[in-house]
């Protein structure tokens, strides 16, 4: 059964506070929590600007947001930096959820959280089964983006990259692929922090150079 | 070695009209007089199907159709070894194509988990069942998670479309080797 948490934002801008709500709306939703956005009162997660006068009472859960030049914060908890960007946001929420359920089950130590926390910021992205025509509806780049899925965990950046459709419709089919359970999200313990969400290096779009040729002599690029 | 593309399945699922399809010279084929009346054509390929896909630089890419029938089940894996991507072709209008797909997922299967693959079911529209879906579920019973798509091989875009799939996949498995 999933279970209904909720983020509250503290001292952030309008237009974040806009963004945490569209953000929501895209991935807002997993196989094991609905994320609402709550305006006063107690959540699980709180998305605080770190210039903010107080840090919020209650809170389960605290995410600094900072620019990208401010210093890390002393207390060691996660850091979001400015612009805040969708998938970072889907991987923070995913990232909750998991430490929300481990902590239910009183199995997780709670000095391993803040790293968790960093890891499952790689959030990455893999089909379970191949999509029906609803969900495709017959349109190529869905089809397209669905087969990139099959081989191996991409993130969003990844994903993006890859496939040259925009990072909103990646993020809109990941969202849709996992309201039907047809996705799983990873986040790779061994990565550094930023590794994985990042578009491929050179060095792997030269390794696909012959099928860049194939799809430019096929008429496909 | 130059790179290489798989068409297979079973007899008069298309795997001639699909190379010729994408190939720059007409297909080599080695077609010869169809005896099997349950297959419902003249000539039949009991050798391979062979083309090619120039590319700059005088690279090209080979395609290669297998033959359908089982008895050559053991040139299968030959043929898809290091291929940069494998298109299984089923033809519904056959008396059983899940089992079809069964087949060539067992016989294949050694080569599958590095493998690019797309699988074409061809002649839905006058055959409907069984859907997508179940083909969908054959692949997952099996432990495997490919495309599946309604194609009709005589449109050079239903082609290109599950070479697009493959090379979706092949690309990302890249990403992951390189990384």
């Amino acid at each position: 059964m999933k279970q209904a948490l909720r983020v509250r934002t503290e001292g952030l801008r309008k237009a974040e506070e806009l963004s945490i709500s569209v953000f929501l709306r895209f991935v807002g939703q997993s196989e094991k929590a609905t994320w609402s956005l709550s305006h006063s009162g107690e959540a699980e997660l709180v998305l605080q600007a770190l210039d903010a006068p107080a840090a919020p009472a209650g809170a389960a859960r605290l995410v600094w947001v900072a620019d990208p030049d401010a210093p890390a914060p002393a207390d060691g908890k996660t850091l979001l930096r400015r612009p805040l960007q969708v998938e970072v946001f889907g991987a923070l929420l995913r990232g909750h959820e998991e430490g929300i359920a481990a902590a239910a089950q009183a199995i997780q130590p709670r000095a391993a959280v803040p790293r968790q926390a960093a890891a499952e910021m790689q959030a990455t992205y893999r089909l379970t089964r191949w999509p029906g025509d609803d969900l495709l509806q017959n349109q190529r780049q869905r089809k397209i983006l669905a087969s990139f899925l099959i081989s191996r965990p991409l993130s969003v950046a990844q994903l993006t990259a890859l496939s040259g459709v925009g990072r909103e419709a990646c993020t809109a089919f990941l969202r849709e692929l996992a309201d039907r359970q047809l996705l799983e999200s990873r986040n790779p313990p061994a990565l550094a922090a930023g590794e994985a969400a990042s578009a491929p290096p050179p060095a792997a779009l030269a390794a696909g150079g012959l099928i860049g040729r194939l799809r430019k002599r096929l008429g496909l690029a | 070695m130059e790179p290489k593309i798989v068409f297979t399945g079973p007899p008069g699922a298309g795997k001639t009209t699909a190379i010729a399809a994408l190939s720059d010279t007409p297909p080599v084929v080695t077609d010869v007089a169809n005896h099997d009346v349950a297959l419902g054509k003249a000539r039949t390929t009991v050798g391979m199907d062979f083309g090619t896909v120039a590319l700059e630089g005088g690279e090209q890419v080979r395609l290669f159709g297998t033959p359908g029938q089982e008895r050559f089940d053991f040139l299968w894996p030959i043929l898809v070894k290091d291929a940069l991507g494998l298109a299984i072709l089923i033809d519904n209008s056959r008396p059983d194509p899940l089992t079809d797909l069964r087949l060539f997922l067992k016989s294949l299967a050694p080569t599958l988990p590095k493998m690019a693959c797309v699988i074409g079911v061809g002649r839905l529209e006058g055959h409907a069942r069984p859907g997508i879906e179940q083909f969908v579920d054959v692949l997952a019973a099996a432990g495997w998670m490919f495309p599946v798509l309604p194609v009709d091989v005589r449109k050079r875009e239903d082609v290109l479309m599950m070479v697009e799939l493959m090379l979706a996949q092949a690309e990302a498995k890249n990403l992951g080797e390189s990384q």
